[in-house]
């Protein structure tokens, strides 16, 4: 049996064992608080930069977008790289054809298309990534067919959807016929830009 | 006399000699007390080390509605009905520790009852059920009032006189099976 002295003796030093107990407890939760901060800090600004958006943006390619000068002569071939991306570049460029600023009220977006041998040939999507395009013969410009790019018809159909249309809105093209693949067409426009188009 | 609340107040403005004499004061009444739930003084003294650490490091708030010595037995009761509630089921004893437990419970009974009556009586008090036991030695050995008995049990009033009624009939029963005649009864 212990007397009181050493009873006390040992509530003591039980406290003080406790006492460095707690302060190794602190230390160790200090110690790995700070890098589950850090990893929580990472975690968040991750998440909030994948919320803004900037991976998620489309990559413009790198590829030129201009048609070699030979085409016009006709008899030359000139390849062009023509990615997804840049169809829906031209798309809206060729479709709004003749809209620079898709913000102005009383625009709308337009899908290219040409009528041509008793056929439409579409602006789509199914034109992918690295589709390459040799421009063969031209058969004319835009307004030499009906169409999207034929300055009568996009005014007409700007007008059946009861918008203002204004001469701005039509940007002149060129159309050419593609080698090797007589269901597809290029539309090479004034402002630099082209769409191939697929026949339906 | 404040029963050690002054001293507890004197620790817990930084003063240690404070728990030394609280220490002192209760630890033989408190172990005994303990050893009511526990069956084992080397448990109970354990239990009512654990006790005075409790009150050394948590620091509990005395807010002097009670006696400090109901207040420290409530303190040591809780203790000691966790380690019982924990250790329901565990119950160890060799021969050799049975022995020495009853030599050292003898010995520290001695000492602090110091009448060979009250030990008789304690005796007799070990075959008694738990709640029996608590309430004849809180009530007869350490003289707390029933009132003061119901805190520290956490009983009502009511539940604790009618306990100690039951105690007493059930003691007397048995000192008269034993022989033994003791008048207060």
């Amino acid at each position: 049996m212990k007397n009181y002295k050493e009873v006390a003796d040992s509530v003591f030093e039980r406290r003080k064992q406790y006492e460095i107990i707690k302060r190794k407890k602190t230390k160790i939760l200090f110690r790995s608080l700070t890098p589950i901060c850090c990893v929580c800090l990472i975690v968040l600004l991750g998440v909030g930069t994948w919320k803004s958006g900037i991976f998620t943006q489309e990559i413009p390619t790198s590829q030129p977008e201009s048609v070699a000068d030979g085409a016009e002569s006709g008899n030359s071939q000139s390849t062009d790289t023509v990615s997804g991306d840049n169809s829906s570049k031209q798309q809206n460029s060729s479709s709004e054809n003749n809209d620079t600023s898709n913000s102005q009220a009383g625009t709308f977006d337009l899908c290219g298309v040409v009528y041509y041998n008793g056929r439409y040939y579409v602006q789509k999507d199914s034109v992918r990534k690295e589709c390459v395009v040799v421009r063969d013969k031209k058969i004319g410009t835009g307004n030499d067919f009906e169409g999207t790019y034929n300055y009568e018809c996009l005014k007409k159909l700007y007008e059946e959807h009861g918008l203002e249309y204004r001469s701005e809105y039509y940007i002149e093209s060129e159309i050419y016929t593609v080698k090797d693949n007589p269901d597809l067409l290029c539309v090479v426009l004034s402002n630099g830009g082209f769409v191939v188009l697929e026949a339906e | 006399m404040d029963n050690g609340a002054s001293s507890y107040r004197r620790f817990l403005e930084g003063d240690d000699d404070g728990v030394v004499e609280i220490i002192k004061d209760y630890k033989d009444g408190l172990m005994l007390y303990l050893n009511n739930y526990v069956q084992n003084i080397h448990i109970a003294e354990d239990l009512m080390e654990d006790t005075f650490v409790r009150i050394v490091i948590k620091k509990p708030r005395f807010s002097g509605k009670s006696n400090f010595k109901t207040w420290l037995y409530a303190i040591g009761r809780n203790i000691a009905v966790d380690y019982v509630r924990k250790n329901a089921k565990v119950c160890e004893i060799s021969a050799e520790g049975a022995s020495d437990i009853i030599r050292d419970e003898t010995d520290v009974e001695k000492e602090y009852l110091k009448d060979e009556r009250k030990i008789l009586l304690h005796k007799t008090l070990a075959n008694l059920n738990t709640d029996y036991r608590t309430v004849i030695y809180l009530i007869y050995f350490e003289n707390f009032s029933i009132a003061e008995t119901a805190e520290i049990i956490k009983k009502s009033y009511k539940q604790t006189e009618n306990l100690v009624y039951r105690a007493k009939k059930s003691l007397k029963s048995q000192l008269e099976t034993e022989g033994f005649v003791y008048e207060e009864l």
